[in-house]
């Protein structure tokens, strides 16, 4: 077993289900979440034969973020119709379902995916994550002073945009969040 | 329209951070991380890791090359593969191909509705030699009277780029250039044999419908394919695409037969003095 290999299923055995749950946090899909954590996980692959990752931990997180944002982005002019998503067993509608129908909700989570790649990975690891700023201070690099100033610089951000997302120029262009 | 309030956004947030996925949801994803890993360790060329997304995310600085063969190869996987009337078109395609003096290939290598491409050009002289452009890196390659020679340069510097170890270029140059022509016999071998096969595809009565055809080619066990485009008179191709419906991955090749380049264009000498 090589190195990279052995780094790869022991990043898994540590994190497997904290970035499957994140991504799943991000997509409100189950059935995309596991396909985005194989895509996570060949990728990861692909950058361990060519690139020394010090901290793979970290990587793998703002991999993560990245393809469910991205998966959002590709997705978002076709979005899953009504009968497209699982049938639900019982009548009670999940959690999962309910967000996913939930406007406000999915408006949120585009306007986040309009923004820059630190203060987007911030944010996430703060709000959805629910990591403390130290931790996340620690993951970016970043004091967490820093931090905190960057989780309300999106917040103000958020404020403004969300709700105003159906006029017809919102979501078109990149959100520049000072770092 | 009203705006939302900050103690909106939070409640929202703190709904997403409260979603746990099932535990079924959670096991198939990681056994299947798991068995994906031990399958790309003991094999990292098959499976789902297909050739191209080898070469979608190879690192190597000649790409263009490699990149070129890929299409190459899948022609004659539908040269392979094929049947019938459609069979003996695609031959003549292929032949056809093969006949050109030269030609230029266009590839942008992306996503479905994504604005941003890796865009890789090559051309291709009469006598043999290769130019491509990837990014910064400038690559010539040499296989006229016998040679064999590949150079890469950085574009801004003109300085050598160093050979990597993972060199899938270098490596499909010499299985597509073995005699100093563009063979694609040559190829046949080394293209694993993971698709179900060519299948004409219906195309509808536009404009350029009798002069077009269209092949299709499916993999054996996803959803990846690709559709090529070739004229009817000509026999020539003009376009490919590959396309993988489970991440939205595409490439886009272009062929085009109407410029001829000069012999300095291709020689990495004058390139370097410019």
């Amino acid at each position: 077993m090589t190195d990279c290999h052995k780094q790869l299923l022991e990043l898994l055995d540590r994190s497997g289900a904290k970035l499957h749950a994140l991504l799943t946090r991000l997509t409100l899909r189950e059935d995309v979440a596991e396909e985005l954590m194989q895509e996570l996980f060949v990728k990861l692959s692909d950058v361990a034969t060519s690139k020394k990752i010090s901290n793979w931990d970290s990587y793998a997180y703002r991999t993560a973020v990245n393809l469910a944002f991205d998966w959002r982005r590709r997705n978002k002019q076709t979005p899953v119709p009504l009968e497209g998503v699982a049938e639900p067993v019982s009548d009670d509608c999940s959690p999962l379902d309910a967000l996913l129908r939930n406007e406000a909700v999915q408006e949120v989570l585009s306007a986040i995916g309009q923004l820059n790649g630190t203060a987007r990975e911030a944010f996430v690891m703060r709000y959805i994550q629910q990591e403390s700023y130290e931790f996340i201070a620690n993951q970016i690099d970043k004091t967490p002073h820093q931090v905190r100033a960057l989780c309300s610089r999106v917040t103000n951000y958020l404020r403004d945009v969300v709700g105003q997302s159906r006029t017809p120029s919102a979501g078109k262009e990149r959100r520049d969040v000072k770092n | 329209m009203s705006k939302i309030s900050e103690e909106e956004i939070r409640r929202h947030l703190e709904l997403l951070s409260q979603i746990q996925p099932s535990v079924q949801s959670a096991d198939r994803a990681i056994q299947r991380v798991r068995r994906v890993l031990t399958e790309y360790e003991q094999s990292p060329k098959i499976q789902n890791i297909s050739i191209w997304r080898i070469i979608m995310k190879s690192p190597i600085t000649k790409l263009a090359v490699a990149a070129a063969v890929v299409v190459i190869a899948a022609l004659i996987t539908i040269n392979l593969f094929g049947g019938g009337v459609t069979n003996v078109a695609w031959a003549e395609i292929t032949e056809r191909f093969e006949s050109v003096p030269f030609f230029s290939l266009t590839i942008y290598i992306g996503y479905d509705m994504s604005a941003q491409a890796r865009k890789i050009e090559i051309w291709k002289s009469e006598d043999g030699r290769v130019r491509a452009h990837d990014g910064n890196n400038v690559i010539f390659a040499d296989f006229s009277g016998g040679k064999n020679v590949v150079l890469a340069f950085d574009r801004t510097t003109k300085q050598p780029v160093p050979e990597n170890p993972y060199d899938l270029a270098r490596m499909f140059i010499g299985i597509l250039c073995p005699d100093g022509r563009f063979s694609l016999e040559t190829l046949v071998k080394s293209f694993p044999s993971e698709t179900q096969g060519m299948a004409p595809v219906e195309i509808e009565n536009t404009a350029a419908a009798k002069e077009t055809i269209v092949f299709e080619v499916k993999h054996q066990t996803t959803p990846e394919r690709l559709l090529i485009w070739a004229l009817r008179e000509s026999k020539l191709p003009t376009r490919v695409r590959f396309q993988d419906p489970r991440n939205h991955e595409c490439g886009d090749f272009v062929f085009d037969y109407s410029e001829k380049k000069d012999a300095a264009f291709f020689d990495p000498n004058t390139f370097r003095e410019q």
